[in-house]
């Protein structure tokens, strides 16, 4: 006989288990299904409805940087895009988030394997092309036409040999020197005129990293013996000589009582904002930061030339590039950003809006005559221009630079003779690129 | 606050991808699901018995294949780093077990490593979805003219949370040295320990203050609000908390000191914030009283000065024993018994002529006072015993009645 199947009585407690499980698989699945069925009704869609989703943005700063101020700054930026943005495809969100440049590496390498990567990167375009070198972005194919309109320079440097690009050319962000009017009537034209100001009280600050003190290298003669050597060519005495007077340079600024050295730029920012500094060369884009707490006190100026030419800055050139795991809508819409990021509407507006940036769509003229600060960062383009070499070291490897700031901290210091600095400092930049 | 909530909401549009919604289903799938399959599959495979075995094969296997075919896997394994964490705190559960009391071990889990653990599995998943760093630059509101940060925020209510919770152990320390070191009795150390807690939460609170970047000014003017609230509103809290620290400094209600309490005789197991906890030994029950009580009322101690005490059994002899033997056989036998103090010597004595014998007391000392009830019954019972073997008898109460004849009948 087959005994009568009984359903087993729910143990005590399994009940009320089942139901938490319940409420939280409801909770978990909810949005999914919301996010499925968004999904499903966007492809019935007709192709013209405006694209609908979150655009996830990843922008890079620099290491020490980051902090509430910066990231207010940014966010009131990706708003400003936003709303503009929107008149194009109103259903859009942007996310910002906010990473170090230099971790942005590592950051990829996690997030693309969990399928969170950023579906655009707003970074310096050296850190592009790391990046897509080891494909941890996408690189794109864009229309001509619109290239056309863009910086032929920056276009160049972010196109591949297979005809993409590792990113588009966003906009440009020069050196210049920032000083407070109150104790700075004018800003020193030559650095002759820099040490005298700072021997009659202006307080100077000036920062060791690389990138920023690359401005020096040009007046003072040393710009070609270190892309020389950048370039892997052998130590020649004329090489030797011109970071010689490079260094005996820095020496003598440093001796100066008004006269301070700072790791980096941030330190550099803070005490001008604090009004321990009167003069420091700064990037354009941290120009707002400076005006909030300056006001129109905050003056910006080429920076000064020397004996063997004019100054030799650095200029940043932001690039949007792609994250590798956009969904197909959040790739066009990203696509869709990019264009109207370099359109000359966005362009003009973000140029005289905010003054902190030079455009990279030529079809925008910057206004030069009704603005000093824009003028400066022309100059400020200019000048970084006429050095192609100083690209090298932007390219530098990471432990190449901090072996840099390391050398010149320990020579300012008194730690490390004339002598043993030049040979330690030829034996670094000799070293060739780590990358 | 909108900042932080629009930030969280935002990372919901992740799901707008495939890759993505692939592994989140994978996940829900795998932990609801895993009680059905551990069902299906017990009766062939016994391992598969365990929730933990399925889940970890799954996620494995899923996460292998996804990999293989290309595609992103890092939430699936993150599931399963986060899951073998957790089945690993029941390891550390193990090994904290052997140096530490299970009761103080169950705190510790519960309290500070689960919680910990925890912590860091959000921090975990955050990382992947956002920047912890980015996002704890969010302002969360001004408070006390200062904007408060939710990095700076968390971080505060961290670390007071850690002092509050894992300044135990620390402090039994430095007390223990401090024992070690100055000689103090074992209520001292314990107090000190308390007071060493209560101080580093105190500084972990200023400095969570401070580092949070709250006004100093206003904090002084709210706290002289708060002083007026106090006084009316949680008075009681706040006085069970001053007796506490006021009790502590006196010294007469420490941990470990032993109190009479409705006639039994109470250990102080701990004496809180608001209340002390005490333990009696005739039933194994805590007593949680307000520090207040033993702030107004009268506390009988027998720890104030040492942990002596005097104790005291009754019994009676008949009245044709010689008194002077039966008080010396008492005494005698209180002296034989091993913990009743030599000294101070036990001692005998005739009370009363009673109505059937003579009553007798024998007091004795005895070093621990929880252990009077069980003493006492040792030494009443090795009196009769030696009362047996000198033949000297314990009188039952006899009456005798007498029927009165009532009044002649009128």
């Amino acid at each position: 006989m087959i005994p009568l199947l009984r359903p087993s009585p729910t143990p005590p407690g399994q009940g009320r288990r089942r139901a938490v499980i319940g409420v939280i698989a409801a909770g978990l699945a909810l949005p999914l299904m919301a996010a499925m069925g968004g999904c499903q009704a966007r492809r019935l869609q007709p192709m013209l409805r405006p694209l609908e989703g979150t655009l996830y943005i990843a922008v890079g700063v620099g290491q020490d940087a980051l902090d509430t101020e910066l990231q207010k700054e940014i966010r009131m930026r990706t708003t400003v895009l936003q709303t503009t943005f929107r008149t194009l495809q109103p259903r859009v969100r942007l996310q910002v988030e906010v990473f170090p440049e230099e971790s942005l590496r590592n950051e990829l390498l996690v997030r693309n394997r969990t399928g969170l990567s950023p579906d655009l990167l707003l970074v310096n375009e050296s850190t592009a092309q790391e990046l897509a070198r080891e494909r941890l972005i996408n690189t794109v194919p864009f229309p001509a036409v619109v290239l056309a309109q863009l910086d032929a320079g920056s276009v160049v440097r972010v196109r591949r040999r297979d005809g993409t690009l590792t990113g588009i050319p966003m906009e440009l962000q020069p050196q210049v020197a920032c000083f407070d009017r109150r104790r700075v009537r004018r800003s020193p034209t030559s650095l002759d005129e820099l040490l005298a100001f700072s021997a009659k009280g202006m307080e100077v600050g000036l920062s060791l990293d690389a990138v920023n003190l690359a401005w020096t290298l040009g007046p003072l003669g040393a710009i070609d013996a270190v892309s020389n050597l950048l370039a892997g060519k052998p130590a020649t005495p004329q090489t030797r000589q011109g970071l010689q007077g490079w260094l005996q340079w820095l020496r003598m600024a440093d001796q100066q009582q008004h006269v301070t050295v700072y790791p980096t730029e941030t330190e550099l920012l803070k005490e001008l904002m604090a009004g321990a500094l009167d003069w420091i060369p700064c990037r354009s884009i941290n120009i707002t930061r400076l005006r909030s707490r300056l006001g129109a006190n905050l003056g910006v100026a080429p920076l000064p030339s020397g004996p063997f030419g004019t100054a030799s800055p650095i200029t940043r050139e932001r690039v949007l590039a792609f994250g590798v795991n956009s969904s197909p809508v959040q790739r066009q819409l990203a696509l869709a950003l990019a264009r109207f990021a370099i359109s000359p509407l966005h362009q003009r507006d973000m140029i005289l809006r905010n003054q902190y940036v030079l455009p990279v769509n030529r079809e925008v003229a910057p206004p030069v005559r009704s603005s000093s600060v824009v003028a400066a960062m022309v100059e400020g383009r200019q000048q970084s221009l006429q050095r192609s070499t100083i690209r090298l070291i932007e390219r530098s490897s990471k432990s190449q630079r901090e072996g840099w700031q390391a050398l010149l901290t320990r020579y300012l210091f008194d730690d490390l003779s004339q002598p043993a600095t030049l040979e330690s400092l030829v034996e670094l930049l000799s070293a060739g690129r780590a990358r | 606050m909108n900042l932080l909530l629009m930030e969280i909401a935002g990372w919901f549009g992740y799901l707008q991808r495939l890759e993505v919604r692939v592994q989140v289903i994978l996940l829900l799938l795998v932990f609801l699901g895993q009680g059905a399959l551990r069902r299906r599959l017990a009766p062939r495979f016994p391992m598969a018995g365990r929730g933990g075995v399925v889940i970890i094969a799954l996620l494995s296997l899923l996460s292998l294949a996804l990999a293989l075919a290309g595609q992103p896997f890092g939430l699936l394994l993150l599931g399963l780093l986060l899951y073998l964490g957790w089945l690993g705190l029941g390891g550390v559960r193990l090994l904290l077990g052997r140096f530490i009391q299970h009761q103080q071990m169950q705190v510790l889990e519960t309290r500070l490593i689960r919680p910990a653990y925890l912590m860091v599995a959000a921090l975990l998943v955050i990382r992947v979805f956002d920047n912890p760093q980015d996002l704890a630059l969010i302002p969360i509101g001004e408070w006390f003219g200062s904007e408060v940060t939710l990095g700076s925020f968390l971080l505060a209510v961290l670390i007071v949370y850690v002092l509050a919770m894992g300044t135990g152990p620390p402090a039994q320390g430095v007390a223990w040295l401090v024992q070690r070191s100055v000689g103090i009795s074992n209520g001292s150390r314990r107090a000190l320990a308390l007071m060493i807690r209560y101080a580093a939460v105190a500084v972990g609170i200023v400095w969570a203050l401070d580092h949070v970047g709250f006004n100093r000014t206003a904090i002084l003017a709210v706290a002289g609000g708060l002083s007026v609230g106090l006084g009316f509103g949680i008075k009681e809290v706040f006085s069970n908390f001053v007796s506490g620290l006021w009790l502590l400094f006196e010294g007469s209600v420490r941990p470990g000191e032993v109190l009479f309490i409705d006639g039994d005789p109470c250990e102080v197991r701990s004496l809180g914030l608001r209340a002390a906890v005490l333990w009696r030994d005739r039933d194994n029950a805590e007593l949680v009283i307000p520090n207040q009580t033993f702030f107004t009322n009268t506390t009988v101690t027998y720890t104030g000065t040492d942990t002596l005490r005097r104790s005291q059994v009754l019994v009676s002899a008949a009245y044709h024993h010689n008194p002077d033997d039966v008080i010396a056989l008492l005494e005698a036998t209180a002296r034989g018994q091993t913990r009743v103090l030599a000294t101070p010597a036990p001692k005998g004595l005739l009370l009363r002529y009673g109505d059937s014998a003579i009553d007798y007391a024998l007091r004795f000392w005895i070093a621990n006072p929880m252990d009077n009830v069980s003493i006492c019954s040792e030494v009443q019972a090795a009196i009769w015993r030696a009362f047996r073997d000198r033949q000297i008898e314990i009188p039952f109460p006899q009456q005798v009645q007498y029927q009165v004849e009532g009044p002649p009948k009128s």
